[in-house]
């Protein structure tokens, strides 16, 4: 479990160009620590490895203190049981992928260390390319020596600074499962960066919202992103809907498939995935109409009924958390929440169309 | 004189690259990765032999080594070692000139590593020297192993300083290009042109070398 | 590899060909004459020089330097139009290769050998035999094969049956004046240079002894034109300046004994 409390400022010429003052507890599974650039989200991870020293504070895991500004403990990063895995990998290039995973196993002897480290490699799906240098694998490859090296240190905790950025798009939806499913085996809690809300929504068993150097918003990812409950959360998590659901089944003829999301189902344009098959949808909060009454004779395909969980008035816009089974999030005019006198409580009914709906992952 | 200058070239030359190759590199290392006052500064003054005419750094080498220098009136008092007229003169006068290469090549070769690999490694749990030799030093050997080379073709040809240090004393201190020097100036021509070509060919094999380790690797 | 053997080639061919000496545009009054002259001559034949230039309007550039080194570079074919060396044998060399003009060579002065110690010695020397002392572990000359003054000093030191037993112990210089440079600078116990050189030492060492009359040299200064040169009437009558009477005066100034 990891204890942070984390206060730096960043300056020129004494004047406060950017301040991080951040405090959480880590536990375990996949947290992601979500936010734009610039929110402080690697200045995070860098001061709980040991590569940055905050200004104040204190982060300690599983009760070792690694860093108490007040007690002047600061320890060095070799003494922290911290894995970190960066965007570009940095494997190091003049030795093998089994090499580089061999020089983070800890000292036993020297067979038993080999054979964990080729274990490490099989655990990620790369032993066969052992004996290649890094310039001879794939960027997929690349990122899983990576993780293969970090955690065969055998850390108390992984920290990943946005490790599917460089990879392509077919690629990551691959590696996030294998991200997870090795998080489940290694039971290592992983501290996972990312401004990506798809990834975010897909890995993290809890997410912790950053924006401008201070926590905005914490708990379960679905939650978080479909029900912001501040304007500055809102901003970051930006205007789309994410759900995770399965192919109900398909349509064809009509055009459409069905997600079922558990406590609903949404209409989608027909999509090329086998029933049963695990899918995220984005919804954008613009593309939602709101209204008092059922209306049904509409092209919109989908009638969602529900009530105002909360408003956030953002400047010219107001956002709508509403509660249909799923949270959803819906960007109205000022005039029309005052037209409908919407307030928290009041029932409404939320029209989506079926073209409105995009796959993500 | 042939056979005497080649060994004392070979001895004076071998132990200055020796010296410099560890001085410059950790110098080097200094310079490219640790912030300190003044870093600059010692930055140019280790680069001042380079720049300096070598009679100007032998004269300056001979006011802090000399038997009367800042430093060697302690040397001789406490030993009564003087430093003129030896081989460790004229070792100390070949490294010094070359000592700035070394330097300066080490520097660029360690600027170009990205030093996040160093973070890479203590992260998982090497310390600072371990990481040093198993990470920096092999990503950086070919641009030190070219300073090493260069290194050791300025000390080879060292004149100016070994001269005004050293002195040319046969036997002791007459590397292979103050003995050229005595034989031209003594008629002996054929021993002049014996040793340019031993040295010649000693260049030549520099040149080659340098080429050889500073030519991009090849992708695998 | 063949690049190696080629480069023998050139450096052998080199060193067969004499450069062709530029042929005298000899005008009257040139603008300067160059004058090789053994390092010892240098304060001498410096005031000498200025009195010429007074003179004449033409300037001096000079090559100080161990007689035996600016020897070579006579040979090797470098533009000096006065040469004047501390011993014979230099001149004598150049001369066999028909290098000077015969009849402008001239002795025109002479020095003496002295034994030399920094002034601050303890070892309390004041003869040649006492060189021999284990306590004294460092002696400087010039070196006997090109410094004329290595030569006298080696003769020297044989005809008091020293040089045997000395040579180890001694450290042969470039020329006459980085000998005196060691002894001041206490590189070395003492020093054989010559009479004239003490001045210029500005009292850093003292003189321990004379070198017996008859034991070396006799030391003569040989001055002549290098023949070929670009400013021969020049060159002439710089010698005779070098000779004459004033000449003698400024050299007799800085210690130079006078040739009969």
């Amino acid at each position: 479990m990891l204890d942070a409390a984390i206060k730096k400022r960043f300056g020129v010429n004494g004047q406060t160009a950017f301040a991080l003052d951040v405090a959480f507890t880590a536990r375990e599974g996949v947290t992601v620590v979500f936010g734009p650039s610039g929110s402080g989200k690697t200045t995070t991870l860098r001061s709980i490895a040991g590569m940055v020293r905050p200004d104040e504070g204190r982060i300690a895991l599983d009760g070792r203190v690694y860093f108490d500004a007040a007690a002047q403990v600061n320890l060095p990063i070799q003494r922290r049981r911290v894995g970190f895995v960066f965007q570009d990998y940095l494997l190091f290039p003049h030795l093998t992928a089994l090499e580089n995973v061999l020089y983070g196993i800890p000292a036993q002897n020297e067979k038993a260390r080999r054979a964990g480290a080729r274990e490490m490699l099989k655990l990620v799906g790369v032993d066969h390319a052992a004996e290649r240098r890094p310039q001879a694998l794939s960027g997929g490859e690349q990122q899983r020596v990576a993780l293969a090296r970090a955690v065969g240190s055998e850390p108390a905790i992984l920290l990943l600074d946005e490790p599917l950025s460089a990879v392509d798009v077919a690629t990551r939806s691959r590696l996030l499962d294998e991200i997870v499913e090795l998080q489940r085996k290694t039971r290592i809690p992983f501290l996972y960066v990312t401004h990506s809300p798809a990834d975010a929504v897909r890995i993290g068993d809890s997410l912790l919202v950053l924006s401008e150097g201070r926590i905005v918003q914490q708990g379960k990812p679905l939650e978080v992103f479909n029900a912001p409950l501040n304007v500055p959360a809102a901003q970051v998590m930006g205007a789309e809907n994410i759900l995770m659901g399965a192919i109900a089944e398909h349509q064809a003829e009509q055009g459409i498939s069905i997600v079922d999301l558990e406590k609903c189902r949404i209409i989608i344009p027909r999509a090329d995935l086998p029933q049963g098959a695990r899918v995220t949808l984005g919804i954008r909060a613009d593309d939602i109409i709101v209204s008092r009454e059922p209306i049904t004779r509409t092209s919109a395909r989908n009638l969602l009924a529900g009530t105002v969980k909360h408003l956030l008035r953002d400047g010219p816009q107001v956002e709508l958390i509403a509660d249909c089974g799923v949270d959803l999030k819906v960007r109205i005019t000022p005039q029309s929440a005052q037209t409908l006198a919407l307030a928290p409580g009041v029932p409404i009914f939320l029209l989506i169309k079926a073209s409105s709906c995009h796959i993500l992952l | 004189m042939i056979w005497s200058a080649f060994k004392i070239s070979l001895l004076v030359v071998s132990l200055a690259t020796v010296v410099v190759s560890i001085a410059g590199t950790a110098l080097g290392f200094l310079l490219a990765r640790r912030e300190f006052p003044g870093k600059e500064l010692c930055d140019s003054l280790i680069t001042l032999p380079m720049v300096l005419p070598p009679t100007v750094t032998g004269y300056y080498l001979i006011l802090l080594l000399g038997r009367r220098g800042l430093v060697g009136r302690y040397i001789f008092a406490l030993t009564g070692w003087t430093l003129a007229f030896t081989w460790e003169a004229a070792m100390i006068a070949a490294g010094v000139m070359a000592l700035p290469l070394m330097v300066k090549s080490a520097r660029a070769a360690l600027e170009t590593i990205d030093p996040r690999y160093e973070l890479v490694s203590f992260s998982l749990g090497k310390g600072q020297l371990e990481t040093f030799f198993r990470v920096t030093l092999p990503l950086a050997s070919r641009g030190i192993l070219a300073g090493v080379v260069l290194s050791f073709a300025r000390a080879l040809g060292e004149f100016g300083a070994t001269l005004m240090l050293a002195g040319n004393i046969r036997g002791k201190t007459q590397t292979m290009p103050l003995a050229i020097y005595q034989a031209f100036i003594s008629g002996e021509d054929h021993t002049a042109q014996a040793l340019a070509v031993i040295l010649t060919l000693a260049s030549i094999a520099v040149i080659y070398l340098t080429n050889v380790l500073t030519r991009p690797r090849k992708a695998q | 590899m063949g690049i190696g053997l080629a480069l023998c080639a050139i450096l052998m061919g080199a060193s067969a060909c004499r450069p062709e000496r530029p042929s005298g545009s000899a005008s009257s009054h040139p603008q300067n004459i160059v004058v090789s002259a053994a390092v010892s001559l240098e304060n001498a034949f410096g005031e000498i020089a200025r009195l010429y230039t007074a003179q004449t309007g033409t300037k001096v550039d000079f090559s100080f330097g161990g007689s035996g080194e600016l020897e070579k570079q006579i040979e090797a074919g470098a533009p000096v139009d006065v040469f004047a060396s501390a011993g014979a044998k230099e001149m004598d060399e150049l001369q066999a290769q028909g290098l000077i003009v015969v009849s402008s060579r001239t002795d025109f002065a002479g020095n003496s050998l002295v034994l030399v110690v920094p002034a601050d010695s303890k070892l309390g020397l004041a003869s040649f035999p006492q060189l021999a002392e284990p306590r004294v572990k460092r002696i400087a000359i010039g070196n006997p094969q090109t410094v004329p003054a290595g030569l006298y000093a080696r003769q020297s030191l044989r005809h008091l049956h020293l040089w045997s037993r000395l040579h180890p112990r001694l450290i042969f210089a470039e020329d006459v004046r980085q000998a005196l440079d060691y002894v001041m600078r206490d590189e070395v116990n003492a020093g054989i240079v010559y009479s004239t050189d003490v001045p210029i030492a500005h009292g850093k060492v003292t003189i321990a002894a004379q070198a017996p009359e008859g034991s070396y040299g006799p030391v003569l200064y040989p001055i002549a034109r290098v023949k070929g040169c670009s400013h021969p009437e020049a060159a002439e009558s710089f010698i005779r300046l070098v000779l004459s009477r004033q000449g003698k005066g400024i050299l007799s100034k800085y210690g130079f004994r006078s040739v009969k």
